[in-house]
């Protein structure tokens, strides 16, 4: 079969890899779809780990069932998480899931820009999900990473009549615009350096954008907060000039929510600062089955929409193309790969 | 290595057991084999004994709470090793479904239980050795360490009700193993004042031992006004129903103050109904719990509060007998002339 192997962001080989052979409980899966991370482009953090096949954020086609395996069938059209907690250890008995140390040594095999990938039993048990019809499998890819979204929401204390703000208006910052218009909050601020982005958070339910590359951010967000500030912060850009806005922004006694890797090691942040305005800090850098069941629901539901957030497709040999417009961080938000796609295909971007 | 048959006493029907000769169990993969040192008695063995219970279908080997020595280990068990003292707790959820991926392991689907304390030797199910399962510290009796089933129950049951520091707690059926543990645990997290409530005086004097604040006994006197007369006319912050007796449940309901939280802890015989006051739930705004078993984490955390000294096990432990006193033990916890019984196989008075 055809696999992507990253060695950097410039260079993502197509090789040959057998298929892979089915343990009892495993599942082998037909890839469709899988959506390309920000993470995965992020060198440090991949180069160390290179060369290897990436992609997390897959959906596809049951095409065999390992040896005792009754809850799926061929055909089924499912989504798999990559990554199972162990459900027994300190962190998981107290549901801290992503801090298991299982989590990290459970993949799906050999990634997800495969033609075909296993699910081992234990993802198959704890988080494998068939896609309901309503779904498409591009709109699967969105389960992943919105999870992670979730989740922050769910540990970010929120009340009836907060004001929330989202830094950074791509496929995750959307995310958070979604999730946000599910909770009981008056405001819901968006803040970004593109305008074309801040049109997707508007169309997405924000209540305001701001643009701090043309406005004072921090200005307008206290004259929207009686002088106060958000009451929870969502980081959703790497930047350092996007962290220390953010932490600006946040109302005394509110919450910042860190959701994506720094881009650098610091120091960051004003312990003195943070220490007088009584500020709570919290970190979600993944999600667990919880978040991802919950993300499925939701979907299915139709409160949060995937389709708006997935701007454009490629082949498996047009991921080096994909990781480019990520880092121009221009018109686009999510790119999904899709082993269908021949030849590297041009990107179709959706109308929003 | 034992011998191929042991001493196990079964449950037939209510208010008959016996003592027969029986297969010891064979281990299977990731199970262990262990010689019990010491079961406890419990109020469900005794609910179990006097009418049955839905979740024990007769004849059945009988008593859940026990610890004692590894005699062998299964394929796959890395932990343990034949000679370690270890409590096992009774039960383990499958971690697989709905309420386990929620955290809720008590209302697993598929939750495991397993009996047959009162033997000379038991087979610990596989999912218990790998989840629910600890060594005994040395300094810490067989006796001691076997309280950690009954003790985790009441973590979590506490977890609901999350005592604050300096809260005002009613214990109705204070004197009892579960009231005592409940009343342990409320001082620990920092109530100021626990009523404890009891109809017998010399569990009352136990409770007083424990750090009770204040004793009622509803027999001398109305425990919900004596409750409203010990915190100033207001009622209790908390108030926990440990007596499994539908009386208990109400005066738990009435001895809470407007905006208090009442943990139903004690289950009680299927199709028991209650009236409830509504106009005092919806104006005083109060926050009903039910609670049931407990959850791995409460049983880790049982296993702490125990070695670590901050629960007294060792006082919940009355008196010993040998297998064949099962029954009598369960009578004397009928007739409260004791807290808990210790059941000793080997009769050697170990614990």
């Amino acid at each position: 079969m055809r696999v992507a192997v990253y060695y950097r962001n410039s260079d993502v080989r197509l090789e040959e890899r057998p298929v892979p052979t089915l343990q009892p409980g495993d599942l082998l899966v037909q890839m469709e779809a899988c959506g390309l991370c920000a993470g995965e482009t992020a060198e440090v953090y991949q180069l160390p780990r290179a060369p290897r096949v990436i992609g997390h954020e897959p959906t596809g086609t049951v095409v065999a069932v390992g040896e005792g395996e009754a809850r799926f069938r061929i055909g089924d059209r499912v989504f798999a998480h990559h990554h199972v907690p162990c459900m027994a250890c300190h962190q998981c008995l107290r549901g801290r899931y992503t801090l298991c140390e299982h989590f990290h040594q459970t993949h799906l095999d050999p990634g997800g820009f495969a033609e075909y990938f296993r699910v081992p039993a234990e993802i198959v048990r704890l988080d494998t999900h068939r896609l309901p019809e309503s779904l498409s499998f591009e709109e699967g890819t969105v389960i992943e990473p919105m999870a992670c979204c979730y989740k922050g929401l769910r540990i970010t204390p929120t009340n009836a009549g907060d004001t929330l703000a989202v830094v950074g208006a791509g496929f995750m910052g959307l995310c958070f615009v979604q999730l946000a218009c599910l909770t009981p909050a008056a405001q819901i601020v968006s803040l970004d350096r593109n305008e074309w982005r801040l049109a997707q958070a508007r169309a997405l339910g924000a209540t305001k954008t701001l643009n701090p590359s043309q406005v004072d951010a921090v200005a307008e967000m206290r004259e929207l907060t009686e002088g106060r500030g958000a009451d929870a912060v969502f980081l959703t850009s790497p930047s350092r000039a996007a962290l220390d806005l953010a932490v600006s922004l946040v109302a005394p006694g509110g919450t910042l929510h860190i959701n994506a890797p720094p881009g650098d090691p610091g120091p960051h942040l004003s312990a003195y600062d943070l220490f007088f305005r009584e500020i709570y800090v919290n970190c979600a850098y993944s999600a667990s089955h919880v978040d991802t069941r919950a993300v499925l629901d939701l979907l299915t539901a139709g409160r949060v929409r995937a389709a708006p957030l997935i701007t454009h497709r490629f082949g498996l040999d047009g991921i080096t193309k994909a990781i480019e417009l990520i880092l121009s961080r221009g018109q686009s938000l999510k790119s999904v790969i899709r082993p269908s796609l021949t030849g590297t295909a041009e990107p179709v971007i959706r109308a929003t | 290595m034992p011998h191929d048959t042991m001493r196990a006493v079964m449950f037939l029907e209510p208010g008959r057991l016996e003592l027969r000769q029986v297969p010891v169990p064979q281990v299977g993969p990731g199970e262990i084999l262990v010689r019990i040192r010491t079961a406890l008695t419990c109020g469900t063995d005794v609910k179990t004994y006097r009418r049955g219970h839905p979740n024990v279908k007769p004849p059945v080997l009988f008593g859940h709470e026990l610890s004692g020595d590894v005699e062998a280990v299964g394929p796959g068990v890395e932990r343990f090793r034949p000679g370690m003292r270890v409590v096992p707790h009774n039960s383990a959820p499958c971690l697989e479904c709905y309420a386990c991926k929620h955290g809720q392991h008590s209302m697993c689907e598929n939750i495991l239980f397993y009996s047959g304390a009162y033997a000379e030797y038991i087979v610990v199910p596989a999912p218990v050795v790998r989840l629910n399962t600890f060594e005994i510290p040395d300094h810490l009796t067989y006796a001691q360490a076997a309280v950690m089933e009954p003790l985790a129950c009441v973590v979590h049951g506490q977890n609901t009700v999350q005592i604050q520091p300096g809260e005002h707690v009613a214990i109705i059926g204070a004197g009892g193993p579960i009231g005592l543990m409940h009343l342990q645990l409320a001082l620990r997290r920092g109530a100021a004042q626990v009523i404890a409530v009891d109809l017998k005086p010399d569990r009352l004097a136990m409770a007083r031992d424990l750090g009770a604040t204040h004793l009622i006994n509803p027999k001398t006197e109305d425990p919900v006004e004596a409750i409203h007369r010990a915190t100033g006319g207001r009622g209790v912050d908390v108030a926990i129903e440990s007596a499994g007796d539908a009386e208990a449940w109400l005066t738990a309901l009435r001895s809470v103050r407007k905006g208090g939280r009442v943990l139903w802890f004690g289950g009680l015989p299927s199709g028991t109904t209650i009236t409830l006051d509504t106009v005092w739930v919806h104006y005083g705004e109060l926050t009903l719990y039910g609670v049931f078993h407990a959850t791995p984490l409460d049983v880790q955390r049982a296993f702490e509060l125990i070695s670590s000294g901050v629960i007294d096990a060792a006082s919940l432990v009355t008196g010993e007998l040998p297998l064949e006193g099962v029954e009598e033990a369960l009578h004397r916890m009928m007739a409260g002339t004791c807290i808990k019984m210790a059941i000793v196989p080997d009769g050697t008075g170990v614990h």
